[in-house]
């Protein structure tokens, strides 16, 4: 029976009649007009399904799927016209729509406001081996194979079939068959075997036999040792050719029985089977299949495809032989998509709530299989660039970064970054992978010729993967698209020595949607600057995001300062033997007392506006205690203490930023309030979630190093007691030091109390929208996109990409997306190997100086857990802080609150980055000098072009 | 607006032509360490940055394919593009200069195949190893050909193995003329040429250090066997590279040697004369990593000598950069394995050009150019600075390493080393301290102990003879007897009660058991008799004898001098202290009883028990004033300190088996057969226990599976 039989419901035609305007392009001849508005028009192919979006306003078009794809062929075919593919488990095998639905003609397309939905249903009904069938007698097979193909391929199908029959025994006797009643099943018949090639052995035989009797005859009548030894060969290649002929008879008639039992639900065993489930075959030459494995079976199946015979005859043929039919094939995906305009975006929503996969499903024998669906790829060729076009891919790692089209570089793995960075709930694969940075906005685009767009990621974002690949690898497209990994999944090995694995899974499917909004760039517009800033009005216009204040109470004429950003490391713990036992005693780095030193030499060395981050300074130093209480680290001095230092960073317009994280509990203690069994976010192997150190040289887990996870189930309860009690000091500055940074999943095997990532990260969210309602002015680490609307500091924000081989070059997206909207900074300067380079990105990216200072020596952190920070006793650096800062200050400083309008590369080595107000900076990152519209720049050096009159 | 657009569209061209072009950047994708005295990787920042890679297309000469070496010389750079059969010179600016693929000789047109490596002497000549040609081409600075030198086999095949085949890799040229070779799949060393070809012989494979055994079989081994013995283990090079001093530094990879001496610094002998100075041997990195996703020791694929007697090795293994100074010490590392930027997949060759160092990646097929930093170049000022002597310059220049990174110990150690020439010994301590640096310390230390006691040596000696006058006095005037009547007439004024209160009587009793221990310890056979038939000692005396032991190798972790104490102190458990002495001596005690019962000895476990615990007492009686005369001897003075602690542990080991003998009464035949019996049966005890455990481990992730099968088999 055929299933899911093509539904298209043509949409409604007044709505094209009504636009008046009919497709005119010769591209869109074979698609009709969805859906309208003043900025784009949106089309659909109702045979393909895929879709075609035209820009009004910059009169461009863009496909779902290329256009000249008919060049590719075979699987690239598929896959270049699919419009999303799916993963499916327990095999990871990716499945096409084209070639699992859209061939089938199994989608149907139903209009919706503004748009259309398509829902495809994707199955493979009939496997290649369903066009064989297990017994077709030969007449049939006759008239509905053989003569429909090419006498050539006849041997091909032949070779897989033994024919035979059954024929009256008339006194012969039974094979040697133990454990079958041959009575019962066989009765008074006897089975023959009519194949070429047994009926060939067979003549063989006897063809040996004759002269068998031949040389008895001759040694009868003339002895002689040489005949002697012919006849001893002759019978021992009798009695092997009789005993392979045995053997072949018996497997055939092994085979006949099992098959019929395994096609037979009313039969158990083979003592099930009766003369009457055998009796079709008495006088009836019939073929049967013979035991081979897939490979060997393919070719056949193949040309048995290909002559028209179907899974549909093979069934009458089993039904004629007293069988059970082929049944088609249980695995069945449903699977929506939905295409919308709103405004300038196209809209496309995969609802995952919707998702169907084969769950518990039963085959005809009642074995139950589950195929869940672990990921979904949406449009993966939407706007794919073909190897003719120039432009770039833009992917959002670390402060961003493009891969120019066709750039050849095949050696290096697709681009692929999960969105956010890594989900420490799901186990690390490899620590190599750890270092580089993470995507930190969910956004991608691509620029061909003089056309881009931008993509945003705008729900799912938490479980979405970016990919991109250029041309050259499997087609000839370079392309750039989204993932979603819907159900996330890990394998669990069953104990040491058992290599078995098993799949495991989030406790549901993600019930949300995948909301990606497409925007698209004309040629004003067509660049990673254009995309930035398409993204960044879209931020404005969703956050009601205001720009930074800068410098409101300095007066008029004087350039406001730029801030600067000191981190200041309390107190860490250091493991120091007391009378033989080892114990983890608090050590002082800087105490509130030596903080108003370092502050003060601060402002001595003429820095103003200092934004500080109180690190360590909780209970427990850095790595603090469960912040259920915002307890001072007594270490460090008391509250008195820091209510000084308070005061004197009033006094010197400088502000604290007490740091606290959240997300990870570094140190369990008895009674804390925190219970690794009850708190902590679980692994998808159910077990409690721990992230480890690593040893940097050879990559294994440092023993017994790691810090819990806490569920985010937790979070909201964490931060309300935390703050509760943080009022107390009546400080209305924070920095969370993990919230921007990471989102962990808890994958607690209970579908009401798991949080997958997309609600852990709508918790983290929460938290932030919490404490910004509270008046606070928030400090984040790292900036992961969700955290801009509510961040007024983002600290050690990457200013460049990972840098992967298939990027080209990194470029400052976040920073051209985030300047005067918020203040961030690059990473530590004096962590950083190289200043000089450090100072020339500041200024490239409007980023601002950032220290780590403390006060004791640093050689104490040498051999303890944070010999990280190897580099920050505030003494060795100060000069260098002020030096920086008074260079940064004085090129930044009246552009705090300007967007930047422009960034490119002159020459090599050189970028030039142009604010709002026209003024620009030229920075040579080269060693030799350079030329940039008649001003020279120094090798390592910069130079500023101030706003001029005629720029606005 | 306009210009604007004019500037992207201009970017735009200029990306798209320039395939490489990745600005100066902060930070790279793997993590620089060093490894400080504990063997602990330990981070620093990157002592290199990547800057940019460079594909052949950059160069306009096409793609590369496999490319093998990477020489420079003079201002030039060799890049043996081996799969395009063709060697390409570039200058500073990466533009192409010359390409050498093919030259003429007795009218014929010659081509390179599968060339590996190239040399160019000071000269100019150009020696290549033509590696699938089976010779070395020799080409003048125009690129015409001069001479080939082909297998030296065929001179003298008897030298040669009969399956050999001249297939050079690697190529050096020294300043004597003699050439240098590494041929692929031989095993006897660097094969050795003079200019013109001739056959000179193998150099570098390490000779085989002969045991007594062999030496003893070679005795009486006949000539055949004697000469199947091989005199030098097999080793297979992997590059080399001529030093500042004409030497030959030489990775070996495929060798019988230990893994820390696959770096070989050859004189024209072939003796291995690399400094070995470091806290650890120079090898790459120093673990092979059997948990992690990569496995294996460092697999040294290329050297680079560099100035000042510097020298950076490159591990494919891990693809890594590691860089040591003259004397051994590692500087630095970087590199990594993987895809980006500064990461490798297949690194082959490591070059220096124009201030850059040069990593060849034949799978990639291109050169990543890493520009030193700040920190690296500190290191290097001030290596050159300590070797050309200029001592406080060093110091210096390590004070501002020490900025950029705490963790470098050899900067202390240089610190040290500068203080002490200064004459300031107690910073000098203090450094090599916080270097780690033992012998260093210990040297300052002996210098500020010498000028110590040169300074207080009057009111030493006077000090001396005042104790010496009070001894002599107290032992004339009886201080002692005196002190006890005086002790005598308080008690009777205390009154008789605290006398006789059970405390008191418990503690005189102890302490007079205690006491005893020192009689035991000097005359065993006497002592240990009446421990047992006079009950001398106790098991609460003995018990405290144990928690004396057991405690003084806590204190020995602990307070042991800096020069001898290889304790990590952050890593001391008394716990762990006291099970490793208590364990073992409860065993002892357990086998020892369980046999001697068989045996009929005369001892009751407690007996035993007593006894083994006051035979320990000369540990406890030596370690204390070892650990504090450890604070003020320096290592060369070490061997009394180690002679004591020998002897102390001789000591107990004869008292444990002479009471053994006298508490069981048994002849001393019994004791010695009895002594062996018990430390067998305590291997059988530890075998067993071992085997117990990991049964009950078995168990124990027995049901962990089932209970995992059960809960995950859902699907």
């Amino acid at each position: 029976m055929r299933r899911s039989v093509v539904v298209i419901i043509c949409l409604v035609i007044g709505s094209w009649l009504l636009a008046g305007s009919f497709p005119v392009r010769a591209q869109l001849d074979s698609f009709i007009l969805a859906a309208e508005n003043e900025y784009l028009r949106l089309y659909i192919n109702p045979d393909t399904s895929e879709i075609a979006v035209e820009d009004l306003i910059n009169d461009k078009l863009w496909f779902s799927n290329p256009q000249d794809r008919s060049k590719e062929k075979g699987t690239a075919f598929e896959r270049v016209s699919s419009q999303f593919s799916i993963t499916r488990d327990p095999d990871g095998i990716r499945k096409e729509n084209y070639k699992y639905s859209v061939v089938y003609n199994q989608f149907e397309i139903i209009p919706i406001d503004h748009g259309i939905r398509v829902n495809y249903q994707m199955v493979e009904e009939w496997k290649p081996e369903h066009y064989t069938p297990v017994m077709i007698s030969k007449t049939r097979m006759e008239e509905m194979i053989l003569a429909n193909i090419d006498p050539a391929d006849r041997n091909e199908v032949l070779k897989i079939y033994d024919l035979i029959m059954l024929v009256p025994r008339e006194g012969r006797e039974r094979d040697n068959l133990p454990g079958l009643d041959q009575e019962k099943v066989f009765g008074d018949y006897h089975l023959v075997i009519l194949s070429d090639d047994y009926l060939q052995q067979e003549k063989a035989l006897e063809e040996l036999q004759g002269q068998l009797a031949e040389i008895n005859q001759a040694l009868q009548a003339n002895p002689s040792r040489d005949l002697e030894k012919q006849k001893s060969t002759l019978e021992r290649n009798i009695s092997n050719a009789a005993s392979r002929l045995v053997r072949t008879r018996q497997n055939i008639i092994w085979q006949l029985v099992y098959k019929i039992v395994e096609h037979r639900l009313d039969l158990e065993t083979i003592s099930d089977l009766t003369h009457d489930d055998v009796a079709h075959l008495v006088n009836t030459p019939t073929y049967l299949l013979k035991d081979l494995a897939a490979i060997q079976m393919k070719k056949a199946q193949n040309i048995v495809m290909e002559s028209g015979y179907t899974p549909l005859d093979s069934a009458d043929d089993h039904l004629m032989n007293n069988m059970d039919p082929y049944l088609p094939n249980i695995e069945l995906y449903y699977v929506p998509i939905e295409y919308r305009l709103d405004g300038p975006y196209l809209v496309v929503r995969v609802p995952a709530g919707d998702i169907e996969y084969p769950m518990n499903v039963e085959d005809r024998v009642g074995n139950k299989y589950s195929y869940p669906l672990t990921a979904i790829g949406v449009l993966e060729y939407f706007g794919a660039a073909n190897t003719e076009k120039e432009g770039y891919i833009f992917v959002p790692d670390g402060s961003g970064a493009l891969i120019y089209l066709n750039n050849g570089r095949l050696f290096a793995s697709p681009y692929n970054q999960l969105v956010f960075g890594n989900d420490n709930s799901r186990s690390i694969t490899s620590e190599m992978q750890r270092y580089p940075e993470q995507a930190l906005l969910p956004v991608f685009g691509m620029k061909q010729d003089d056309q881009a767009f931008v993509a945003i990621i705008e729900e799912g974002a938490a479980l979405a993967r970016i990919k991109a690949d250029i041309s050259g690898r499997v087609d000839r497209y370079n392309r750039v698209w989204a993932e979603f990994d819907v159900m996330p999944k890990a394998k669990i090995s069953l104990g040491v020595e058992d290599t078995k694995e098993l799949p495991i899974y989030q406790a549901e499917m993600y019930q949300g949607d995948c909301v990606i909004r497409y925007a698209f760039l004309g040629e004003n517009q067509a660049d990673y600057v254009g995309m930035a800033g398409c993204y960044r009005q879209y931020l404005i216009d969703r956050y009601q995001l205001e720009r930074v204040d800068a410098g409101a109470d300095t007066p008029a004429d004087t350039p406001p300062d730029v801030p600067f950003f000191l981190e200041l490391i309390g107190a860490v713990d250091k493991t120091v033997p007391i009378f033989g036992i080892a114990r983890n005693v608090i050590y002082p780095l800087t105490t509130f007392d030596q903080a108003q030193t370092i502050v003060q030499a601060l402002a001595d060395r003429g820095i103003r506006n200092a934004q500080v981050k109180y690190n360590g300074w909780l209970k427990g130093g850095l790595y603090h205690v469960y912040p259920l209480k915002a307890e001072l680290e007594k270490s460090l001095g008391s509250e008195a203490d820091l209510h000084e230092l308070v005061q004197l960073l009033d006094r010197l317009g400088y502000q604290l930023y007490p740091s606290v994280g959240f997300q990870n509990v570094y140190r369990d203690q008895a009674f804390d309030g925190f219970s690794p069994r009850k708190d902590a976010a679980r692994l998808l192997n159910r077990l409690e979630a721990r992230v480890y150190q690593y040893r940097l040289d050879i990559f294994e887990r440092k023993r017994g190093d790691y810090v819990y996870i806490l569920s985010p189930r937790r979070l909201s309860d964490l931060v309300d007691s935390f703050l509760k009690d943080y009022e107390r000091y009546g400080i209305k500055q924070i920095s969370l030091f993990d919230l921007a940074r990471e989102v962990n999943s808890d994958f607690v095997d209970n579908v009401d109390l798991y949080i997958d990532r997309v609600r852990a990260m709508e918790i983290t969210v929460e938290q932030l929208a919490k404490i910004k309602a509270r008046d606070m002015k928030i400090m984040v680490d790292y900036g992961n996109g969700y955290a801009i609307p509510f961040a007024d500091i983002i600290i050690n924000l990457p200013t460049k990409s990972s840098e992967y081989s298939i990027i080209n070059t990194s470029i400052p997206f976040y920073q051209i997306v985030a300047h005067g909207l918020v203040d961030y900074a690059g990473p530590p300067v004096n962590l950083s190997a190289d200043h000089k380079a450090q100072l020339l990105k500041m200024l490239e990216t409007g980023s601002y100086p950032y220290f780590i200072f403390c006060h004791e020596r640093a050689y104490e952190l040498k051999d303890t857990d944070y010999n990280h920070l190897y580099a920050i006793h505030y003494g060795d650096w100060l000069d260098l802080a002020a030096e920086m800062y008074r260079t940064v200050n004085a090129v930044l400083g009246d552009v705090q609150d300007r967007l930047i309008i422009d960034h490119c590369m002159p020459a090599e080595n050189v970028y030039q980055t142009t604010f709002e107000n026209g003024k620009s900076v030229i920075v040579n990152y080269g060693k030799n000098a350079v030329v940039i519209d008649g001003l020279l720049i120094e090798g390592e050096s910069f130079a500023v072009k101030e706003a001029t009159s005629d720029a606005h | 607006m306009r210009s604007r657009l004019k500037i992207t569209a201009f970017i735009l061209a200029v990306g798209v032509l320039v395939l490489s072009t990745s600005a100066a950047v902060s930070a790279a994708m793997y993590k620089s360490y060093v490894y400080d005295a504990w063997g602990e990787a330990v981070p620093t920042p990157e002592p290199y940055l990547p800057m940019k890679m460079i594909f052949g297309e950059d160069l306009g000469v096409g793609s590369l394919k496999s490319p093998q070496d990477l020489v420079v010389a003079g201002d030039s750079l060799y890049i043996v593009d081996a799969s395009n059969n063709r060697i390409i010179k570039v200058n500073e600016d990466f533009q192409v200069t010359a390409v050498y693929n093919q030259f003429e000789h007795d009218g014929i047109v010659d081509k390179l195949k599968n060339p590996h490596s190239v040399f160019v002497t000071d000269a100019g000549d150009i020696f290549i190893a033509d590696k699938d040609n089976e010779r070395i081409v020799v080409l003048d600075a125009d690129g015409q050909y001069q001479y080939q030198i082909n297998s030296p086999a065929d001179q003298m095949p008897s030298a040669f193995p009969p399956y050999f085949r001249f297939r050079p890799t690697k190529i050096a040229v020294d300043r004597a003329q003699r050439i240098y070779v590494i041929v692929d799949g031989l095993y006897e060393g660097l094969l050795q040429l003079d200019k013109d070809g001739k056959f000179r012989g193998f150099v570098g494979a390490p000779r085989v250090s002969v045991s007594l055994w062999e030496y003893l079989w070679s005795r009486i081994a006949s000539d055949e066997q004697r000469k199947r013995m091989r005199l030098t283990l097999p080793a297979e090079f992997s590059s080399m590279d001529l030093d500042e001093e004409g030497f030959i530094f030489a990775t070996a990879v495929d060798s019988e040697l230990g893994v820390d001496q696959m770096i070989r610094r050859l004189n024209p002998v072939g003796t291995d004369i690399l400094a070995r100075a470091g806290t650890h041997p120079p090898m790459g990195d120093l673990y092979s990593g059997m948990e992690s996703q990569i496995t294996g020791y460092s697999y040294l694929i290329d050297i680079k000598s560099r100035e000042n007697g510097i020298y950076s090795v490159l591990d494919r293994r891990r693809g890594r950069v590691f860089t040591y100074d003259g004397s051994g010490n590692l500087l630095y590392v970087f590199g990594g394995v993987g895809q980006g930027l500064g990461l490798f997949t297949s690194p082959v060759a490591l070059e220096e050009f124009g201030g850059c160092l040069l990593v060849l990646d034949n799978a990639s097929n291109s050169i990543t150019v890493f520009k030193q930093t700040e920190y690296a170049a500190l290191i290097h000022k001030a290596v050159g600075e300590y070797n050309t002597g200029k001592y406080e310059a060093a110091a210096e220049t390590w004070h501002q390493v020490l900025t950029y990174c705490v963790n470098n110990e050899l900067a202390y150690s240089g610190i040290g080393r500068a203080k002490m020439s200064e004459g300031d010994y107690v910073a000098a301590m203090h450094y090599y301290r916080l270097g780690n640096d033992r012998v260093g310390y210990s040297k300052a230390f002996y210098r500020y102990r010498y000028e110590y006691i040169n300074d207080h040596l009057s009111s030493f000696m006077t000090s001396l003879l005042i104790i010496s006058l009070a001894i002599y006095a107290a032992v004339r005037l009886n201080a002692a007897g005196r002190l006890r009547q005086a002790w005598s007439r308080t008690k009777i004024a205390a009154g008789e009660r605290i006398q006789n209160s059970r405390p008191v009587i418990f503690l005189k009793k102890t302490g007079g058991e205690l006491k005893y221990g020192l009689h035991v310890i000097f005359h065993p056979f006497d002592g240990f008799w009446d421990l047992k038939h006079e009950a001398r000692g106790s098991a609460v005396s003995a018990t405290i004898i144990l928690v004396l032991v057991s405690l003084s190798y806590v204190f020995a972790r602990q307070y042991t001098g800096f020069a001898f104490n290889y304790t990590r102190i952050e890593e001391l458990n008394m716990f762990m202290e006291f099970i490793s002495v208590i364990v073992p001596f409860l065993l002892w005690s357990a086998v020892n009883w369980a046999l001697t019962t068989l045996m009929d000895g005369k001892g009751t476990i407690r007996d035993i028990y007593i006894a083994g615990a006051y035979a320990l007492t000369p540990i406890f009686l030596v370690n204390i004033p070892a650990i504090i005369i450890s604070n003020y001897i320096t290592i060369d003075e070490g061997t009394f300190y180690y002679l004591f602690l020998t002897l102390a542990t001789a000591w107990a080991l004869i008292l444990l088996f002479l009471g053994t003998g006298v508490i069981h009464d048994y002849s001393l035949g019994k004791t010695v057969l009895t002594t062996i019996a018990t430390i067998i049966g305590m291997g059988i005890v530890i075998f067993v226990s071992l085997l117990f455990v990991d049964v009950i481990d078995r168990i124990f992730r027995f049901f962990g599976e089932i209970y995992i099968e059960v809960s995950f088999r859902t699907y």
